[in-house]
């Protein structure tokens, strides 16, 4: 029985691990410049094409363009600032959360 | 607190290019990315007229914008135009092609914050004589000017998540033809584009409605011709234009109409210019 329950724990343990590998991250990306659902829908067009990238959310007024994507996607800063830039904003850094709470 | 709500964008669930807001009359001041084409189309009315004339000119003109890169713009103009000529006997038509327009913008200072841009950028343009200056009838039907012209100027946008506000300065050189030398022309234009609905962005928010405003200021020097100047030209006219426009993820309904608040030399003086478009980018 004792077998039993440390398999169970293990087991448990392995799959909670396993899920949070998988879980996507959200970054909360600050650009600058964007004025409209529209300036962003351009950034995240571009965005959507990023292997790994899956919810994209923008608080306009706070100037953050929020991107849930799993751990593998590509978000380094070289890259962000470049993809902002050829839309006509900047990019100005991000904070990355273990979750994502965008629905 | 309302205000500062989310914007939820549920851009996954499409992958239509944006269109964003800009002035309706004048279309140096459209915000176009690199690798971006936005066309816009408008179908404009203008009609002028005097105690027994009147001239209406219906155009449908065509603008097409690429963005070479984040910073410079391309843009070329093409107006097909039907016009028609009205006296007390007579009545006279002229439909085709007008003049077409190449302009350049680069945007040469950009300033951006949160939820906020401002952005000068000087341009430079050509007029092309691909319309035919020959009529039967009256010059004013003519379509095209028969001349090169060049332009320059320098526009201005401030936006803001609520409103927006595009100016330009420009000056133009209309060339001469036919031993005409045409006036320059001096312009200011203005537009307010303010959003009334939805009052408050949402998650839900996924078309606008803007208010427009313009204002547009022309000061024409007096055409010349062996030296003598034509007092049936040139002048300052100045209109206002009320107008709205429907602004979803993939298109914009634009509407305005010009109201002549001043009107030049010329011997129809202007009774309205009435515009409706649509612009997308892709």
């Amino acid at each position: 029985m004792k077998k039993i329950n440390t398999s169970l724990v293990i087991t448990v343990l392995i799959l909670i691990s396993a899920n949070s590998l998988a879980a996507d991250q959200q970054h909360n990306l600050r650009v600058d410049g964007i004025t409209c659902p529209f300036c962003v829908a351009t950034s995240a067009k571009a965005l959507q094409k990023i292997d790994g990238v899956n919810k994209i959310n923008a608080d306009i007024k706070q100037g953050i363009i929020s991107v849930c994507a799993d751990q593998k996607a590509d978000l380094n800063d070289e890259k962000l600032t470049k993809l902002f830039l050829d839309k006509g904003f900047n990019y100005r850094g991000k904070e990355t959360l273990l979750t994502c709470a965008i629905e | 607190m309302s205000f500062r709500c989310v914007c939820l964008l549920l851009i996954s669930a499409t992958h239509a290019t944006p269109t964003i807001a800009a002035s309706i009359t004048f279309n140096t001041a459209l915000p176009v990315s690199k690798n971006e084409f936005i066309i816009r189309n408008q179908i404009i009315v203008n009609r002028a007229s005097d105690s027994d004339t009147s001239l209406t000119a219906a155009s449908l003109v065509s603008t097409l914008v690429y963005g070479v890169t984040p910073t410079l713009a391309v843009f070329t103009t093409l107006p097909v135009t039907s016009q028609r000529l009205k006296t007390q006997n007579d009545q006279f038509t002229n439909t085709g092609l007008g003049d077409t327009e190449l302009l350049a913008r680069y945007t040469a200072y950009q300033q951006n914050s949160a939820g906020k841009t401002f952005r000068l950028a000087p341009f430079i343009g050509a007029k092309l004589p691909t319309g035919d200056e020959d009529t039967n009838s009256s010059p004013s039907l003519a379509l095209g000017s028969g001349s090169f012209g060049f332009s320059t100027g320098l526009v201005a946008t401030y936006a803001t998540s609520d409103w927006t506000l595009d100016s330009q300065l420009a000056y133009r050189n209309n060339g001469n033809s036919n031993d005409i030398e045409f006036g320059d022309t001096f312009t200011f234009d203005a537009s307010l584009q303010y959003r009334l609905l939805p009052k408050q962005l949402s998650a839900t928010s996924t078309a606008f409605l803007n208010g427009v405003i313009e204002l547009n200021v022309t000061d024409q020097r007096q055409n010349t011709s062996n030296g003598v100047n034509n007092k049936n030209s040139g002048g300052t006219a100045v209109f206002i234009a009320p107008g709205l426009q429907y602004i979803t993820q993939r298109w914009i309904l634009e509407s305005s109409l010009q109201i002549p608040i001043q009107t030049n030399n010329a011997p129809l003086e202007n009774d309205y210019i009435a515009r409706i478009g649509v612009r997308t980018n892709f």
